[in-house]
């Protein structure tokens, strides 16, 4: 919750989905129902346009700043790199970004105890398809897009302990126990695949150890409804839906290019529950092929080293194009490199990438 | 050769009060980036003054160091609301204004919220069956908020009811819904 959300909030900008969105988090949130509440007081929001940091909290370094104080480094030792670059990344740098650009040090992946932050509706609405071309998971010879005649992965070591549902916990009772952490990373042996519209997903029975319901979006209910109780009845009806009927329509809508409007779905599932593999790792594709690269970086980053780990090889793969786009190039030839040695299913693929001349 | 430096900005709460207790005051700007704005939200509700509000928002960053060194923070987000609304109840009572009403409003808050949590938890299919037993107005106002996503102005507007009877009513609604999910949950062990 930015300062600036929290204004527009207050001064009514909000979209009514984005208000429920607010809240509806309020309602689990004491300190956000509190500031929501304080914002109607007169003042309020002229008074935070004004709030400025005091002298004895220090600032922080904004991306701006770095960008500014690496691009001045740059212009002394840009010829330096680029030479020591070129012998390695010149496939990378192809992509369309100086290889001597800034690598940040931030983390690839949030930290494991955290959710995955999830791009804003209004990221969404204001996010441009990319060309064709570029757009990744849809490659007939992608690993999730093996044929529907293969519906379960090789066996691996040892046997999966069933998934318990994410709990949604309040964010500020102290008494609230955490939620249940994911099982430790381990191999798996069978686990149940489904494909949808010739996409791989998990099978909802291995996640969560039942097919969970869903709300469906209701968006498709006309509002022209004269008689409000005809509406209730109308939407009540559309309502309940069955995980893989939810992923049905969200895996069509990613197979039809419609981005935008798969993400929307798998939004609203991650709500529900947020540790879902099947929503991050499509969510992430979504997002790179919306041009939404940081946060498909952090998608694809935590569906690579989720504990369900039957997307970890392509996610690793798309992790590390999305670095790629994102310019930092010395991760990116790194998780290559890994990618290469590991003789998975990408390694050639990272092999040629490391190496085209 | 890259400059390489660790940005607190993408650090959770939790590593930010270590750091804080390392003594890294860059850590107390990240949470300045992250909270002031809502804690100086929250003072407004209490003290309904934006100067008087701002002060407190920089006192108790002036103090955060401090007190997070005294106290055991196991979660900063609700400690430090709770710190924030303590500070702004003891301003009223310093000026001999009536904090009873705030006061009571405390337990009422920490159990809409257990309520809240208890009706995102339950399954669908358990939520419909206890809505269904809800009184009308209660009803009325779970379903369009809860199931048709619909915001409190939206409800409002849908049923005529004014936002205090929409928030009141959805509260209400949530306590009985966890009553009835309890209830259903104790017949079924």
């Amino acid at each position: 919750m930015t300062r600036e959300r929290l204004i527009a909030h207050a001064e009514g900008r909000t979209s009514a989905r984005e208000r429920w969105e607010l809240e509806m988090e309020a309602t689990i949130d004491p300190l956000l129902q509190d500031a929501l509440d304080g914002m109607h007081e007169e003042g309020a929001v002229e008074a935070l346009r004004s709030l400025q940091r005091p002298a004895h909290v220090p600032a922080t370094g904004t991306p701006a700043t770095w960008w500014l104080l690496g691009a001045t480094l740059l212009v002394g030792a840009g010829s330096v790199l680029w030479w020591n670059n070129s012998q390695q990344t010149t496939a990378i740098a192809e992509v369309g970004h100086q290889a001597s650009a800034l690598v940040r040090s931030t983390p690839t992946a949030p930290p494991s105890d955290a959710p995955v932050e999830l791009p804003t509706a209004p990221e969404v609405e204001a996010a441009t398809e990319i060309p064709t071309a570029m757009r990744i998971g849809h490659g007939p010879e992608d690993k999730h897009m093996l044929p529907e005649s293969v519906t379960r992965e090789p066996v691996r070591d040892q046997a999966p302990e069933p998934m318990s549902p994410v709990a949604i916990t309040p964010t500020s009772s102290p008494e609230a126990t955490p939620a249940p952490k994911t099982t430790d990373r381990t191999k798996r042996t069978s686990v149940q695949l489904v494909f949808l519209s010739g996409l791989k997903l998990v099978q909802p029975n291995e996640l969560y150890g039942h097919d969970p319901s869903l709300l469906s979006d209701g968006l498709g209910v006309e509002a022209a409804y004269a008689d409000r109780e005809a509406q209730m009845k109308a939407s009540s009806e559309a309502r309940l839906v069955g995980y893989l009927s939810f992923m049905d329509e969200a895996m069509a809508r990613f197979a039809r290019n419609d981005h935008r409007g798969c993400l929307k779905e798998l939004r609203f599932l991650l709500r529900q529950y947020p540790d879902d593999v099947n929503a991050i790792f499509y969510a992430g594709l979504c997002c790179y092929n919306l041009g939404l690269y940081e946060r498909a970086e952090a998608l694809l980053g935590r569906a690579a080293t989720h504990s369900m780990d039957v997307f970890d090889e392509e996610a690793a793969w798309y992790h590390a194009l999305t670095l790629q786009r994102l310019g930092r190039y010395d991760e990116a030839v790194e998780r290559m490199e890994h990618i290469a040695q590991a003789g998975g299913f990408y390694a050639e693929r990272a092999r040629d990438l490391l190496n085209k001349k | 050769m890259f400059m390489r430096r660790k940005s607190t900005g993408t650090r959770t709460d939790a590593e930010l009060v270590a750091l804080l207790l390392q003594g890294h005051r860059a850590a107390l700007g990240t949470l300045w980036d992250r909270y002031a704005h809502l804690l100086f939200a929250v003072c407004m509700k209490y003290l309904k003054d934006p100067e008087q509000s701002k002060d407190a928002v920089a006192d108790l960053f002036a103090k955060l160091p401090e007190l997070i060194m005294k106290h055991e923070v196991n979660g900063f987000r609700p400690w430090v609301h709770v710190v924030m609304r303590n500070q702004c109840l003891m301003l009223l009572r310093a000026k001999h204004t009536d904090a009873t009403l705030f006061e009571a409003q405390l337990t009422d808050t920490t159990q809409d919220t257990l309520d809240a949590a208890a009706v995102r938890e339950a399954s669908l299919v358990q939520l419909e069956e206890a809505i269904a037993q809800l009184k009308d107005a209660q009803r009325l106002c779970i379903e369009l908020f809860h199931l048709q996503r619909r915001s409190y102005d939206e409800v409002a507007a849908s049923t005529g009811f004014t936002l205090e009877q929409v928030r009141s009513h959805l509260q209400n609604g949530r306590r009985n819904l966890r009553i009835i999910l309890e209830r259903h949950a104790d017949r079924n062990t």
